[in-house]
């Protein structure tokens, strides 16, 4: 893959090495590590306004923040994967 | 798409009759180390600020079972073309739970002696399930999604390489080769910025 294919980066400073799963929807990221999943969102219509966009940086909004454990009330359990689907509870037809 | 610049992102709205976001999220529950699916929804979600309502809502019924306290250690699902949810989790000690449709399936056991079977490794691809026993003739075993363990099959007419279940989760996404031709009894095989010669007599 060309490295010099990608021109433009999402800069997410509150997101670190832990994070391995993202999805997108309705105009927000989720990123999840283990235990907690953040919501962010990015604005990406600036894009075509540059005159030079190579490589430049997109600044995302802040992070909110889910913490497993609210739903659970302890530690121990663990995210193993995000996922958007059209209407998950129409595929149980 | 060469040239093409994307201007927005691809619309992917997952939203449920009361207007609120939703996606999955797949937890492990901890000692039972089950794959718990649940829907976290997101109410008034525009961002910011973030004086949002969510809550994390169980997809199927969970049903517990005694603690095995064996941490899963790699979970992997797709959505097939009909949109259903096939996963399989493998846990520390090689044994692993089947998941289809947001249900769990199956626990693979043996049935000489109801112990867990296990795998060394294990790839979801958008038709089928593969699994890397390790050890025996049928080293590689494949199933279908929505199947109990009982019913795999040994994989046949398979090129058995490094990279085979990555090629096999791939393939029907990734053009891996450009063309082929034959030419008496050479075959030339185009891919990437390479072409292959293999010798049919060979």
């Amino acid at each position: 893959m060309d490295k010099n294919a990608c021109k433009t980066f999402i800069k997410a400073d509150f997101l670190d090495e832990s994070y391995k799963y993202l999805v997108y929807n309705s105009n927000k990221f989720y990123a999840a590590n283990d235990e907690r999943i953040k919501i962010f969102s990015v604005k990406l219509t600036s894009m075509e306004k540059t005159a030079n966009p190579v490589k430049r940086f997109v600044e995302s909004k802040d992070a909110a923040e889910i913490q497993l454990y609210d739903k659970v009330k302890k530690t121990g359990h663990r995210i193993h994967g995000l996922a958007v689907t059209s209407d998950g509870r129409e595929t149980s037809k | 798409m060469p040239g093409k610049k994307p201007k927005t992102l691809p619309k992917n709205d997952a939203i449920n009759e009361f207007g609120d976001d939703f996606i999955q999220v797949y937890i492990e529950i901890e000692k039972q180390n089950k794959i718990s699916i649940n829907e976290l929804r997101i109410k008034n979600g525009c961002l910011p600020p973030y004086e949002f309502e969510y809550k994390f809502i169980e997809w199927r019924e969970y049903i517990h079972r005694a603690p095995l306290n064996d941490p899963i250690e790699k979970y992997q699902f797709v959505f097939n073309k009909d949109n259903k949810h096939a996963g399989v989790a493998k846990r520390q000690s090689g044994a692993f739970d089947i998941y289809y449709n947001g249900n769990f399936i199956d626990m693979a056991v043996s049935s000489n002696d109801g112990k867990p079977i296990k795998c060394a490794n294990f790839t979801v691809t958008y038709d089928r399930m593969i699994f890397d026993m390790q050890k025996g003739k049928n080293k590689y075993r494949v199933l279908n999604h929505n199947q109990a363990f009982a019913n795999s099959k040994k994989l046949t007419g398979k090129v058995l390489t490094e990279n085979l279940f990555f090629t096999e989760r791939i393939k029907n996404s990734a053009k891996l080769f450009a063309g082929i031709l034959l030419i008496e009894t050479n075959v030339f095989v185009a891919h990437g910025r390479h072409l292959s010669m293999f010798y049919l007599k060979n």
